[in-house]
């Protein structure tokens, strides 16, 4: 089921009127049962690799506490660690690995029969079991007690809001909630419901529109001037920060209304002014899980410069395996990984307005251009773009069904995403903005923000309801 | 409780806008087709059904103008006879006419293959919201794409692009043609060689006709079966050949024009090389109708009724399209 679905409009409020219906003590168990068949609504079958996942990295939990010596809990934390580690590399990695292993003898020579892995990747795979691996890593350190109620836990696991594309919780600020009352709060549920409809403008209007244009280009590249893959290629850059982004906002605004509070995914990522602090602000909740789960433990920054740089390149290229099971991916990861090793031997930035937003703009170029290779559908297709960008950049460009009325909408609706992101940054929010304008004008605001989305957001029959991007992942 | 109320005001602006905005994105096709319909005080006597042969090829309003039958033109494009049996349910709730007449043309055809849920809008969202037209929606398209033709804003609301870069959907049937279609144009026809034989295979189009005459019959209203010609080729022409065995089954008229001689002349009438007849053809094919059914069946002649001013604003209405369409390029003028 998807957020942009007429399924997820009857499901959602009939999941908070239940769940507010529902006894108070008991009212998780009622978020269990639909977030389970929320998750099943993609494919019942792969319900069960949920389940197994959560009952291990339960029972591991549970184990590191009862084993005695850092030598027994460690084993346990390992076994947990193989067990997640290995459903999600079966399934989303071993068709890639299998392929890179052909691919490397046939170099040398050899030819392998190797067996073909054909399985369907299970959706949000690599979200909960990151989550749930991040819960019993916190457990082995000892920086939370392990849950004790496995249904309780298995909602943590679970929550439907973040359960298929995040934001990835963190044990400390999600499992707690899971375990407290929560009462109805008018003032609560439309502050949700206000992030959930920013969320719907980012993903109808701005990343499926969006999408038109990139998929008209990228589909047809070879023929394609270097100008309009570059183009293509910026308008991606607001596809995929729309749709993340959009999909994030809705699973918070979501969670809020049932009383819940998620972590911020991100944080005005065009605005930062280097590659590391685009990586504060994007995917907050992944790239702080492989700050603390993996940077950290490679000895993070207190190491020798070349230490770092190394430990700052195995985080973004894992990072970049994450993304997907495909070299693009991988080099994707590596380059943003190697710009900000980069960026450590720069000398700091002079202060300035000015030289302010000349780094914005050119790490918007540099992220961008990585992002060519995240878009597309292969390494070597990545490159050939590059050059055609570098040497084929003239010419007249390709024809799309991307009319000039569909550009229009684009461009007013990024004025608009990119107005509020620079009113966050200037330290201010949208709500503390119109908390000085009358209840009936906030109102009016939010009917016109309903019927524009409805009216230029692309959705309904002949739109093929596309997944959300990070669904893949 | 106050809250509560804003949150109700609010609910009901939102309706209220949503509708506003599903009714300012409608396509115009439909409403020009059925506003008459929906809008008539008066008994309609004769309903066209079918396919868009037979909107293209029976004009109401010479139906009108000649022989006083007053009828309505529910041709659809591409309409298959499980369609057609929920177009007449629906039309019947507003009026009952005293005859039906049945385009055969698509009765090799099954909803679940061919059935257009684009081309359905035209004939399903200017009908009111009704138990009956939610019977038949469910009736019609797959869980999948219900829900547009419930709520047709949700197949509508991109149409803003359409309405501001000026490509604007048309059928050329305006309010004043009772339903049917005047599309000029004249078209060098397809080969053509007419076959009599007819193919028993049974389709699920042939059991909905037999549903739309049991359906009449159950009402108390007189059914015919109608094959409107145009180039059609040999199989296509041997399925509607087969319509004449269900008609004999029920005992109703089946007026199979492709045998009716010098009625059509394909070099000349013919808007499209494979199908629609252009105005020469739908007239030449109205004043026989006119001339059978008001022969065949107890028709009134409702010219001069009071009641029926109106129909006589509409043929002047549509003599005057007709006069600044087609009648120069007409090859009639003069017959």
């Amino acid at each position: 089921m998807l957020f942009n679905s007429l399924s997820f409009l009857v499901f959602f409020p009939l999941v908070v009127l239940v769940y507010f219906l529902w006894p108070k003590r008991t009212r998780w168990v009622w978020l269990l049962v639909a977030s389970y068949y929320f998750y099943m609504c993609w494919n019942a079958r792969y319900v069960l690799l949920i389940a197994t996942s959560t009952v291990v990295t339960y029972a591991c939990a549970l184990g590191m506490e009862r084993v005695q010596g850092r030598g027994g809990r460690r084993l346990v934390m390992l076994a947990g660690l193989c067990v997640n580690l290995g459903i999600l590399g079966f399934f989303k990695y071993s068709g890639f690995f299998i392929n890179l292993l052909g691919r490397g003898f046939g170099a040398l020579g050899v030819t392998l029969s190797l067996p073909q892995v054909d399985v369907l990747l299970p959706v949000g795979i690599s979200f909960y079991t990151f989550q749930a691996l991040g819960y019993m890593l916190d457990v082995y350190r000892g920086e939370i007690r392990a849950e004790r109620n496995l249904f309780r836990y298995a909602l943590f696991v679970s929550f439907f809001p973040q359960l298929v594309a995040g934001p990835i919780e963190r044990s400390k600020n999600l499992l707690h909630q899971v375990n407290e009352a929560h009462d109805f709060d008018a003032q609560r549920a439309l502050s949700g419901l206000s992030v959930m409809l920013l969320g719907f403008f980012e993903k109808l209007v701005i990343a499926d529109r969006a999408s038109l244009y990139v998929s008209a280009v990228y589909g047809q590249w070879q023929q394609a001037p270097g100008w309009q893959i570059a183009l293509a290629t910026a308008a991606f850059a607001f596809q995929i920060y729309g749709d993340f982004s959009g999909y994030s906002h809705i699973a918070i605004g979501a969670a809020r209304v049932l009383g819940y509070d998620l972590m911020d995914n991100f944080r005005q990522p065009y605005f930062a002014t280097s590659v590391r602090d685009f990586w504060r602000r994007w995917h907050i909740s992944l790239s702080t899980w492989f700050r603390d789960y993996l940077y950290i433990p490679l000895g993070g920054s207190r190491v020798s410069p070349l230490r770092r740089a190394l430990n700052v390149m195995i985080t973004f290229t894992v990072s970049g395996l994450w993304h997907g099971a495909s070299l693009n991916y991988v080099v994707w990861g590596m380059l943003n990984g190697a710009m900000q090793v980069i960026e450590g031997f720069l000398p700091k930035p002079k202060p300035g307005a000015v030289r302010r937003l000349a780094r914005m703009l050119v790490t918007f170029v540099l992220i961008d251009l990585t992002f060519l290779f995240f878009r597309a559908s292969s390494l070597g297709t990545a490159l050939r773009m590059l050059r055609r960008i570098a040497f084929s950049f003239g010419g007249a460009g390709i024809a799309t069904d991307f009319s000039v009325w569909q550009a229009g909408v684009l461009g007013v609706a990024l004025v608009i995403l990119l107005a509020l992101d620079a009113l966050h940054e200037c330290g201010h929010t949208l709500s503390g903005a119109l908390s000085a304008v009358p209840g009936w004008a906030r109102g009016a605001l939010a009917l016109l923000a309903v019927l524009l989305i409805v009216a230029f957001g692309i959705w309904g029959p002949g739109y093929d309801a596309q997944a959300f991007i990070y669904f893949q992942f | 409780m106050k809250k509560v109320g804003f949150a109700v005001l609010w609910a009901a602006a939102l309706v209220v806008c949503l509708l506003g905005l599903d009714r300012a994105l409608r396509r115009e096709d439909g409403a020009r087709k059925y506003s008459a319909f929906y809008a008539e005080t008066q008994p309609i006597d004769v309903y066209f059904l079918g396919t868009s042969h037979v909107m293209d090829a029976v004009y109401p309003m010479e139906l009108w103008r000649d022989y006083g039958i007053v009828s309505y033109n529910f041709g659809n494009p591409a309409e298959t006879p499980e369609a057609t049996y929920w177009t007449l349910r629906l039309a019947l709730a507003q009026n009952k006419p005293k005859l039906v007449v049945m385009d055969v043309c698509y009765i090799d055809r099954a909803q679940s293959e061919s059935g257009s849920a684009a081309l359905a809008h035209l004939y399903l969202d200017e009908v009111p919201l009704s138990p009956e037209k939610l019977q038949a929606i469910w009736s019609l398209f797959p869980a999948g794409s219900r829900a547009e033709f419930v709520f047709p804003l949700i197949a509508n609301h991109g149409r803003w692009e359409e309405l501001l870069g000026g490509t604007q959907d048309t059928t050329d049937c305006l309010p004043c043609m009772r339903g049917a279609e005047l599309r000029v144009g004249r078209a060098e026809p397809a080969p053509f060689t007419r076959t009599l034989e007819a193919d028993g295979t049974q389709t699920p189009g042939k059991q909905a006709v037999r549903s739309i005459i049991e359906l009449c019959q159950s009402e108390g209203i007189e059914v015919a079966l109608i094959a409107v010609p145009y180039p059609a080729d040999e199989a296509k022409q041997r399925m509607m050949n087969s319509a004449q065995a269900i008609a004999d089954e029920y005992g109703i008229a089946f007026y199979n024009l492709f045998d009716v001689e010098g009625l059509v002349d394909f070099d000349t009438d013919c808007y499209d090389a494979m199908s629609h007849l252009n105005p020469d053809g739908a007239v030449k094919v109205s004043i026989w109708l006119g001339e059978t059914l008001s022969a065949a069946y107890d028709l009134p002649d409702r010219r001069g009724d009071a009641g029926y001013a109106h129909w006589d604003a509409a043929l002047a209405e549509y003599e005057a399209i007709y006069e600044r369409e087609w009648a120069g390029e007409s090859l009639l003028t003069g017959e």
